[in-house]
C-alpha cells in the first residue's frame, strides 16, 4: 500500500462531520422526531460511500471494518419504519468508537503504510473488538432495538 | 456522438466510473463521446431530455431520488434505454443480515407492496405518507435491491470496486 492511497482517503473522512451526524441521529431516534428517516439515511449513504472509497482505494484493513460498520448502521437504516424504539442506549457509543477507530487506523497507516495491524497490539485489540461489537449488534438487534410489525399502510 | 450519463451522488466514485467509460470507448476506438456526470436521479432526469444517451451508469445509493427509482422510472420514459446499476460488492448480504422483521410477510404480499411503490414511482408522482422511493421500499421488505434492478430493466450489474479493466470491457460491450 502507498502513502497517498491513504491520503487520499483522508481527505473524504470528516470525522467531526460524521460525529455531529451520529450525534443528531442519536437525538433524533430517541426523541423519535419527525427527520429521524432522513437522518439516518443520509449517515448511511455517508459511511456507504466511505467504505466504497476505502475498497477504491483498496486499504483492506479499512475495508473490513468499514463492511461491518456499514451493517450495524444499517440495522438502523434499513429497518427504520418498523424501529419504534432503543432499548439499549450504548449502542450509540458503538458507533463514536468506530469512528474513533477508522481514525486510529487511518493515521496509523498512514505513518506506516505497510504495517500489519497484528503487530500493533493496541491497535489489534482495538480493532478485533469493534468489529465484535458490530456483529454483535447485527447478530442481536432485538437486544438493542425495539422493533414492530411492518405497516403496511406505508406501501 | 455517444453520450453516456454516469450517475452517482459521491464526487470521487463518479469520477472514477467516467475515467472507466472514456477507457471503455478508447477500447471501441469511439473518439466522439461525451460523458456527462449527475448526482442523483433527480439531476440525472433533469439533464437527459437534452442529449440522449446511449447508455446510463446509476448508483443504486443516492439521496434525494435513488437508483432504483430512477431505473423504474426512467424505464418509463425511455423503455429501451440501456441502464447499467453499479453496487458495492456486499449488497445483498448486508440486506439478508439487516433485515429480519419480515417473517411476517409473505414473500407474495412483499411483492405486491413492492408493485405498489413502483408503479408510484413510475408515475413520477409523490404520495404524502408513503414510501416514494423503490430502495426505500425494498430496504423495508428485506428484498434484494440487485434483483430488483434486473427485474426492473437493468441490463447489468457492475461491483464496486471496479477493476477499471474489467469494468471498461463490460461497459464496451453496451457502445456498438
Amino acid at each position: 500500500m502507498e502513502k497517498d492511497q491513504v491520503e487520499e482517503f483522508i481527505l473524504h473522512f470528516d470525522k467531526m462531520e460524521l460525529e455531529n451526524q451520529f450525534l443528531g441521529m442519536e437525538n433524533a431516534l430517541m426523541e423519535n422526531t419527525a427527520d429521524k428517516q432522513e437522518k439516518v439515511q443520509s449517515l448511511f449513504r455517508e459511511i456507504h460511500s466511505l467504505k466504497g472509497t476505502a475498497a477504491i482505494l483498496k486499504i483492506p484493513d479499512l475495508i473490513k471494518f468499514l463492511h461491518i460498520y456499514e451493517e450495524a448502521l444499517g440495522v438502523i437504516s434499513r429497518n427504520i419504519h418498523q424501529l419504534v424504539g432503543i432499548r439499549r442506549k450504548d449502542v450509540f457509543d458503538f458507533f463514536f468508537r468506530g469512528l474513533d477507530l477508522v481514525e486510529r487506523l487511518t493515521f496509523t497507516l498512514r505513518d506506516s503504510p505497510n504495517l500489519i495491524i497484528k503487530n500493533n497490539k493496541e491497535l489489534f485489540n482495538f480493532y478485533i473488538q469493534t468489529i465484535v461489537d458490530a456483529r454483535e449488534i447485527v447478530a442481536n438487534q432485538e437486544v438493542y432495538f425495539e422493533f414492530a410489525a411492518l405497516d403496511e399502510d406505508l406501501f | 456522438m455517444v453520450i453516456v450519463y454516469c450517475v452517482d451522488d459521491d464526487a470521487f466514485h463518479l469520477g472514477k466510473i467516467q475515467k472507466v467509460v472514456e477507457k471503455a470507448c478508447g477500447l471501441k476506438g469511439i473518439n466522439d463521446f461525451e460523458v456527462i456526470g449527475c448526482k442523483d436521479g433527480y439531476d440525472f432526469l433533469a439533464k437527459v431530455p437534452q442529449k440522449k444517451p446511449k447508455l446510463i451508469t446509476l448508483d443504486i445509493n443516492m439521496p434525494n431520488f435513488d437508483g432504483l427509482s430512477t431505473l423504474v422510472r426512467y424505464k418509463v420514459l425511455n423503455p429501451s434505454a440501456t441502464i447499467l446499476m453499479v453496487s458495492s460488492e456486499n449488497e445483498a448480504v448486508v440486506q439478508r443480515l439487516t433485515s429480519k422483521h419480515h417473517t411476517n410477510v409473505d414473500p407474495q404480499k412483499k411483492q405486491a407492496l413492492l408493485k405498489s411503490v413502483i408503479d408510484r414511482v413510475k408515475t413520477g408522482n409523490k404520495e404524502p405518507g408513503k414510501i416514494n422511493s423503490v430502495l426505500e421500499a425494498v430496504s423495508s421488505l428485506g428484498l434484494d435491491p440487485l434483483s430488483v434492478a434486473m427485474k426492473n430493466g437493468a441490463r447489468e450489474i457492475l461491483q464496486k470496486p471496479f477493476d477499471v479493466d474489467q469494468a471498461s470491457t463490460i461497459i464496451a460491450r453496451y457502445l456498438t
